[in-house]
């Protein structure tokens, strides 16, 4: 390998692994990772957002595809740039860095592995892409955005989030022995490069993260490449080098041991609490008994202090995760967050500024129906509940011939 | 009603969707005009949905009190926050919580006539607490 190419590959190793170590996922056992991160960096991020003002920063958290993010990764390839030219200079690094890397190397597919079964279970018990709220639902289609849209047209099929989930979760299992490794990398190229194109294309926000797993996946396959060209393109026989970490533990049973240890965590981490919720499909989850769609066919309005209440309220919508919403005559939304006293009958519902609202409800199992009043606003809304469950969109619909559409 | 909402309390596990916190503020908000107040200051649910993944609010029941034959309080502490599907209660300060008492009619396992030991056998963990961390007041201790 040429030397500025080699001194490329190994920036973006340790680039890949200052990577894993400081971008703040969400961990079960290693919840500690977002401090130390905010702890070495957040200065730094807050000198540099401060000092260029072009940066916009609403908000300080690093979180997914934040200004802070996109800050933390210049840093730490700028760290990894830095790291690598000046070990070069050290003898200690110049006689073992093959072990460091191929050490970097295992790490980073550990770490693939990891994430891509977090993932991936994600998709098969049917939690990231959920059945479409009634809100969204009843929004007409082209005032939607694309991210939204995407996120529920996902949702809508049970069988191909299952799909989706197990090609993640099949090549993920691949990573984990060295004989099916290059195999699993080569799958996940596929896949990630596909979540990558997504979530650009939909501007859904995880795409600096989504790039860093594609970086780390075809860093791994990088040492492969020639190979796999000569065996797809040129159809020659050939036999890869196998990315093992057996040459860095020559103890079987201390090999044997981590591996179990590491693979139980991963477990731990991405199955276990579907196992113990006892959580197999979202969607089967008993709802809140109110959440749902219902249309506004009467509001009474009484004379009060307040009188600029849009009265033109056309459905009021209970989101599935405590906000209530209002959809107006000309389809635009206002939406609160909802907390429901059961034994006083009552919403309260807190506006984006905090203010406010106190509601009785009254809800009628037998005629479906739900009647609001606020004294303080002096308005009253009878409501009747809309089958929004029967919405052609939520129907199992399946055709193996254009012949059996529209037969009963 | 009321039995309604304390059944979907009491047998399900509190999981919310994995989301991003543009598709989780997306899901139930039609204008984006409120967004960047949201985001900044964290409200509501926004705080806990990342990357794509799951998040849930966390529970744990107190005291289970038998007024009578029909009714049965229930004593609980919720999260004020939604969190990390793996979030643990004792990772969690006091001040993460609200406490909050629900009002039961008719449920067929809690209820006066049954003993503590039948509860506990019938439900081992209700809102994903420990049977055995559970103070029942009312009920037939044999």
């Amino acid at each position: 390998m040429r030397k500025s190419i080699l001194f490329n590959y190994q920036a973006l190793l340790i680039f890949a692994f200052l990577g894993v170590l400081f971008v703040p996922f969400s961990f079960r056992n290693l919840d500690f990772q977002s401090k130390i991160t905010a702890f070495l960096f957040e200065d730094l991020i807050h000198l540099i957002t401060s000092n260029f003002k072009n940066f916009l920063v609403v908000n300080a958290e690093i979180t997914s595809d934040s200004t802070t993010l996109y800050i933390l990764f210049f840093i730490l390839l700028l760290l990894a740039v830095i790291f690598t030219a000046v070990l070069s200079f050290f003898s200690f690094w110049k006689t073992n860095q093959d072990l460091i890397f191929r050490a970097i190397q295992i790490i980073l597919t550990y770490y693939l592995a990891f994430i891509m079964l977090k993932y991936g279970f994600d998709k098969v018990f049917k939690v990231q892409f959920y059945l479409p709220e009634p809100n969204i639902l009843y929004t007409p289609l082209g005032m939607l955005d694309k991210d939204i849209l995407f996120w529920s047209s996902m949702g809508t099929s049970y069988s191909y989030n299952v799909f989706m989930g197990l090609m993640e979760v099949i090549p993920a299992l691949l990573l984990l022995y060295n004989k099916t490794r290059i195999l699993g990398l080569f799958i996940l190229s596929g896949v990630l490069l596909n979540v990558v194109f997504i979530n650009f294309g939909f501007d859904i926000s995880v795409k600096l993260y989504s790039l860093f797993l594609l970086l780390i996946c075809f860093l791994l396959l990088a040492p492969n490449l020639k190979k796999i060209i000569q065996f797809f393109i040129f159809n020659k026989p050939t036999a890869s080098a196998r990315l093992k970490g057996s040459d860095l533990i020559t103890s079987k049973t201390i090999k044997w041991c981590i591996k179990t240890i590491v693979i139980f965590f991963f477990f731990t981490e991405s199955l276990f609490p579907y196992l113990q919720k006892e959580t197999y499909n979202n969607e089967t989850i008993i709802q809140n008994p109110l959440h749902g769609a219902y249309e506004v066919v009467k509001i009474e309005k009484n004379e009060t202090q307040k009188n600029n209440v849009n009265q033109k309220i056309k459905r009021i919508f209970v989101h599935r995760n405590n906000y209530f919403i209002f959809q107006y005559a000309d389809d635009t939304m206002e939406d609160f967050y909802l907390e429901i006293n059961p034994i006083q009958n009552q919403f309260i519902l807190t506006d984006y500024n905090a203010e406010k609202i106190k509601l009785q409800y009254k809800y009628s199992k037998s005629s479906k129906t739900l009647e609001l009043y606020s004294p303080e606003l002096g308005i009253r809304i009878y409501s009747k509940t809309l089958p929004w469950k029967k919405l052609p969109l939520l129907q199992p619909l399946f055709h193996w011939t254009v012949d059996e559409i529209g037969k009963n | 009603m009321k039995t309604a909402i304390l059944s979907l309390l009491f047998f399900t596990g509190i999981m919310c969707q994995a989301q991003t916190k543009v598709i989780s503020y997306k899901s139930h908000s039609g204008s984006k005009s409120s967004f960047a107040k949201a985001y900044r200051n964290n409200l509501f649910d926004l705080k806990h949905s990342n990357f794509g993944i799951v998040t849930v609010r966390i529970r744990r029941l107190d005291t289970i009190i038998a007024v009578n034959n029909s009714i049965t309080l229930v004593k609980y502490r919720e999260s004020i926050a939604e969190y990390n599907l793996h979030t643990k209660f004792e990772d969690l300060e006091k001040s993460d919580f609200i406490h909050k008492t629900d009002t039961i009619s008719n449920n067929q396992i809690l209820n006066k006539k049954n003993t503590v030991k039948f509860i506990k056998k019938s439900s081992p963990v209700l809102f994903d607490t420990p049977i055995d961390e559970v103070v029942f007041i009312g009920f037939k201790n044999n």
